[in-house]
């Protein structure tokens, strides 16, 4: 996808479904031009995620799939050679990861760790688009969004904020490290670094008092929660095996012997 | 239009290049889905249907109605925890029918016609997790062993149809291919809101008798005006021209050989889905065209 691209994208409001939500309103396009432009905005409406993106993930046996150039879905940015984050600096990203590793309980090599910590860095690079376009919302769209998810939804799109959430997150995380134990977070042990997690993470005893770090593990883990069990990886863990169903009823098979 | 007073044709925007087209048919049949089918009838204006055809008495655009729901029931179903992972299928929904307001013994005077309910009920695939506190390896096996189950509930009701409720071309406003649009008023009116206490009081004992726990409550108002995309109406059939578009074969009173054979023709909605109702009437309507066709009178 061309990032200078002004008009907000398919993509970009696919990702924007992580919370359940997307509005779109904006008119005037051309539905010819958006057939058959790849990243063309959406025509004005609401937009729901399906669920049956899991099958898929599920199916993907393979990694990334590859999606041919000319397709209308911007699942995955087809790349070569080394990640590079579109939002999180070169000091920001490594900690995002490292993150995401504690956060699963997994080691840093893991593949679903990469695959999550890059899928954080694009969903934060491309908030700031979402929000302005929730806010771009014609009256009219608006009113529908707030009847279709209710208000609190529509708002969390206009104000939240995951580019802020974050750059004060990990700033936050430094100075306790600096305070604790004179380094940075990236520098501590993992025990070291644990234990920071577990005095802002949702088990804390003050569970109630909310601060820039217990904000900044709310977001961490509810993008974890989202990229890793929508992953093959998750999935599997939960044992989930796609849309499959009974085939009869168990407990009442005596009512269709 | 031709001379006779029947419809020459359609014409129509050839989606890729624009360019104007007309084609020729001896038989008009609209099934563009019930607002779009009106809008099709409300800007074929000439001469001699000035507001559209099949317009002629004032009543194209009105009676629209769309099912109400109340909605947001639901909760967790405390007594079926599992740590075993059932299959995820679609066929797992349930309906209640309609019981109040029919032959049976459950009578509501506060309002006309009735209401179902549906919903599902099922394990959670992650969203326990949410609310599952911790991190790292035990957090996850505690998402993955603990799996509660939820169920969901909702209600549907019937529309009234009003006349008040309709639409109209916009003055204004076109649609991408320079067209004018609909403008739609619409409201749910008192015989919707006095059902939808009903609803919501049955939604709660159903919740009661459930012994829910981590309930969500029922919405306090039903959805807005066509959220639930179950538009019908605009296009009535009826046996007086005087009060309807459609005549009891979907042929439209004003001309004889146009038809609409979608939602635009409901009289009333009931509270089911529209779907099955509409292909029923279709297939009425194509048996009745081949006939008339037949015999000439087309």
């Amino acid at each position: 996808m061309n990032r200078e691209e002004s008009a907000l994208t398919r993509r970009q409001w696919l990702l924007s479904l992580g919370g359940g939500v997307a509005l779109a309103g904006w008119s005037g396009m051309d539905l010819e031009a958006a057939s058959q432009a790849s990243s063309a905005a959406l025509p004005p409406g609401i937009y729901e995620a399906s669920r049956e993106h899991l099958g898929h993930a599920l199916a993907d046996r393979g990694g990334f799939a590859r999606l041919p150039a000319d397709s209308e879905i911007e699942i995955v940015r087809p790349r070569s050679g080394r990640f590079q984050p579109a939002f999180f600096t070169q000091t920001q990203y490594p900690v995002i990861r490292r993150l995401v590793g504690l956060l699963l309980g997994e080691p840093e090599a893991a593949v679903i760790v990469d695959e999550i910590a890059e899928w954080i860095d694009l969903t934060a690079s491309d908030s700031a688009a979402v929000r302005a376009a929730a806010h771009a919302l014609s009256p009219a769209h608006h009113t529908l969004a707030v009847h279709y998810y209710g208000a609190q939804a529509v708002r969390r799109l206009e104000e939240f904020d995951p580019q802020k959430t974050s750059r004060e997150g990990l700033a936050w995380l430094d100075t306790q490290s600096q305070e604790r134990h004179s380094r940075t977070f990236a520098a501590l042990d993992e025990p070291a670094q644990i234990a920071i997690l577990d005095s802002i993470s949702d088990n804390r005893p003050d569970v109630k008092t909310e601060n820039t770090g217990t904000r900044f593990f709310h977001y961490m883990k509810e993008r974890v929660i989202h990229g890793f069990y929508t992953s093959r990886a998750g999935l599997d863990e939960l044992g989930y095996r796609g849309n499959a169903f009974y085939a009869s009823p168990p407990g009442c098979e005596h009512l269709y012997a | 239009m031709n001379d006779e007073g029947k419809a020459a044709g359609v014409a129509y925007i050839e989606r890729t290049n624009r360019a104007a087209r007309e084609v020729r048919a001896k038989v008009v049949v609209l099934a563009a889905s019930a607002l779009e089918s009106t809008r099709i009838l409300l800007n074929s204006r000439s001469p001699r249907f000035p507001n559209g055809v099949g317009n002629s008495r004032g009543v194209l655009g009105h009676y629209l109605m769309d099912h109400t729901t109340l909605e947001g029931g639901g909760g967790k179903m405390a007594a079926l925890k599992s740590s075993v992972r059932e299959p995820v299928g679609r066929p797992c929904g349930y309906i209640i029918p309609k019981y109040v307001n029919t032959a049976g013994p459950y009578r509501n005077k506060n309002f006309l016609r009735g209401y179902y309910f549906a919903g599902d009920g099922r394990q959670e695939l992650y969203g326990q997790a949410f609310s599952t506190p911790g991190f790292g390896r035990d957090f996850r096996r505690k998402v993955r062993e603990s799996i509660p189950y939820s169920f969901g509930v909702y209600a549907q009701g019937e529309c009234l149809p009003r006349f008040d409720n309709y639409v109209a071309l916009d003055p204004e406003k076109k649609d991408a291919w320079g067209i004018p649009a609909l403008h739609i008023h619409a409201s749910y009116g008192e015989n919707e809101h006095n059902m939808a206490k009903a609803m919501r009081d049955h939604l709660g004992e159903i919740m009661d008798a459930l012994k829910l726990e981590e309930r969500n409550s029922p919405r306090d108002e039903l959805n807005i005006f066509g959220k639930n995309i179950h538009e019908c109406g605009t296009a009535r059939m009826g046996k007086d021209p005087k009060t309807s578009v459609l005549n009891t074969y979907n042929q439209a009173h004003d001309v004889k050989n146009v038809f609409v054979t979608d939602g635009a023709c409901f009289v009333t909605q009931g509270c089911w889905e529209p779907t099955l109702t509409i292909m029923a009437i279709s297939v009425r309507a194509a048996d009745y065209i081949a006939d008339e066709h037949r015999k000439g009178n087309l």
